[in-house]
């Protein structure tokens, strides 16, 4: 009954809480061991403390674990870009190009064709930085879906009991390119928050608004994700794309230097970089 | 250290240590399991004050990985030996297993009310409490990061964020039954 809850014995607890903490005297252990075998509604008591260390412990861990798992995929893809080439690879190619000097004919119409692509776009004014879409242009150039929703489930009460299922659901949503009903999926999701990673949550729904060009909801999305995740880098890069997508080039340019000073990730950093620079440019011109 | 510089730590770290773990467990995922399991000793020693002057913070982590691996495959040796002792026929009873998934259960929703109650809890209740029980940092030091104006005032907290927590928990509780 909600309004007959057990008495909250005070000094009982304080007792146990300086057990649990080392604090008491020898004597004091010994008298609090003797009591818990005699004593069920003490023992009750301390197991209800020792609980709820325990599941704080797993919780935090689980927590962290999670936001690690996001660091070691980013280092992960960092160490691959940084490692050498397989010097027997190199080797081999080099002996390959040694007979082989001459380009073939397909190869040079690929090398004219690459060349006159940018430039056929340029007089047809897609590429004008002049041109006010330009902000919008860039964001779609620099903008790279993932590939996946990741959702992690967390330790708290999954109310519906259905977690695993909505995961799918969002998951299949966004394969489909149906970004409408995977936001939906997604709020039902964040009602069962203690169930979810919500950072993972919102920067997913940031990212749909932002591919349903809803500028607004995906900024409002991606300003939740929480700063102690690891998410939260990845977050702010999206969140500068957004702003550009919706033209706002002076808070884009906030957030990409943050990206391209802080950003622990070198690619990430590298491009936000690059966007920089072009951003500069666009202001020159 | 602010959270970018523990990631950054993270990163360093991980990329100095992991190829050494992998020759060690001989497996990528025990590697990483080990090195995280490295990485949260650390941070529990580095919220109590416990790691300072450390010259090499990647070094030192690795060294507690190694023992982690270590101590895990002691861990699981042991594991074997308990089921060479016990026989498998004492869990083979029905009522036995029934008994145990119960407990499971039990134990599954206690769980989930108390970390609904911490959740019901303020910010600075939630802290001292998280400090205190999961990181162990004293509370002398708490005293001074947070402000106290004595130890005393600072146990005094923790206690009324305790009780405060269970009396959230047997509320919850009590809603569930009813």
């Amino acid at each position: 009954m909600a309004n007959d809850l057990p008495t909250y014995n005070e000094a009982d607890n304080q007792l146990i809480e300086d057990y649990l903490d080392g604090l008491l005297s020898e004597q004091s252990r010994k008298e609090v061991e003797e009591r818990l075998q005699t004593d069920p509604d003490f023992a009750a008591q301390l197991a209800l403390h020792q609980d709820i260390e325990g599941v704080l412990n797993t919780s935090e861990k689980q927590e962290l674990k999670q936001n690690w798992a996001e660091l070691i995929l980013e280092v992960e893809e960092e160490m691959q870009v940084e490692k050498p080439e397989n010097p027997l690879k190199v080797v081999s190619k080099m002996e390959g190009k040694k007979g082989k000097r001459s380009f073939s004919w397909l190869q040079i119409a690929a090398i004219i064709l690459v060349l006159l692509i940018p430039a056929i776009l340029y007089f047809m004014g897609v590429f004008d930085r002049t041109s006010s879409t330009y902000p919008q242009q860039l964001a779609m150039e620099y903008f790279e879906a993932p590939e996946n929703m990741t959702i992690a489930k967390r330790g708290g009460t999954d109310t519906e009991g259905n977690i695993e299922e909505l995961k799918q659901q969002v998951q299949s949503f966004y394969e489909q390119k149906d970004y409408r009903n995977a936001l939906e999926v997604l709020q039902k999701m964040a009602k069962n928050g203690s169930a979810v990673n919500m950072s993972q949550v919102y920067f997913s729904m940031g990212i749909c608004h932002f591919l349903l060009k809803e500028n607004e909801a995906a900024i409002q999305s991606f300003l939740k994700v929480r700063s102690r995740d690891g998410i939260k880098s990845k977050a702010d890069w999206y969140l500068a794309l957004t702003y550009l997508q919706q033209g706002d080039t002076i808070k884009a340019k906030e957030i990409l230097k943050q990206v391209a000073e802080k950003d622990v990730n070198v690619k990430r950093k590298k491009k936000a970089q690059d966007l920089l620079e072009k951003l500069v440019e666009l202001k020159t011109i | 250290m602010t959270q970018t510089e523990l990631n950054l730590l993270f990163k360093k770290c991980y990329k100095s240590n992991i190829p050494q773990l992998i020759h060690l467990t001989e497996s990528k995922e025990a590697a990483q399991e080990v090195y995280q399991e490295a990485f949260y000793v650390f941070l529990k020693k580095w919220k109590q004050g416990a790691i300072q002057n450390q010259q090499n913070l990647c070094g030192y982590i690795f060294r507690v990985a190694k023992n982690k691996w270590l101590e895990n495959k002691r861990k699981s040796k042991e594991i074997s030996w308990d089921s060479i002792l016990m026989p498998n026929e004492t869990l083979t009873d029905d009522f036995d297993q029934l008994e145990v998934a119960e407990n499971v259960l039990e134990q599954k929703k206690r769980a989930q009310l108390i970390l609904a109650a911490m959740k019901e809890l303020g910010d600075n209740c939630r802290k001292l409490l998280m400090e205190t029980i999961v990181y162990k940092v004293s509370l002398k030091k708490l005293q001074e990061e947070l402000g106290y104006a004595s130890y005393n005032a600072v146990k005094v907290a923790k206690h009324q964020c305790k009780k405060s927590l269970i009396r959230k928990y047997w509320k919850l509780e009590g809603e569930k039954i009813e």
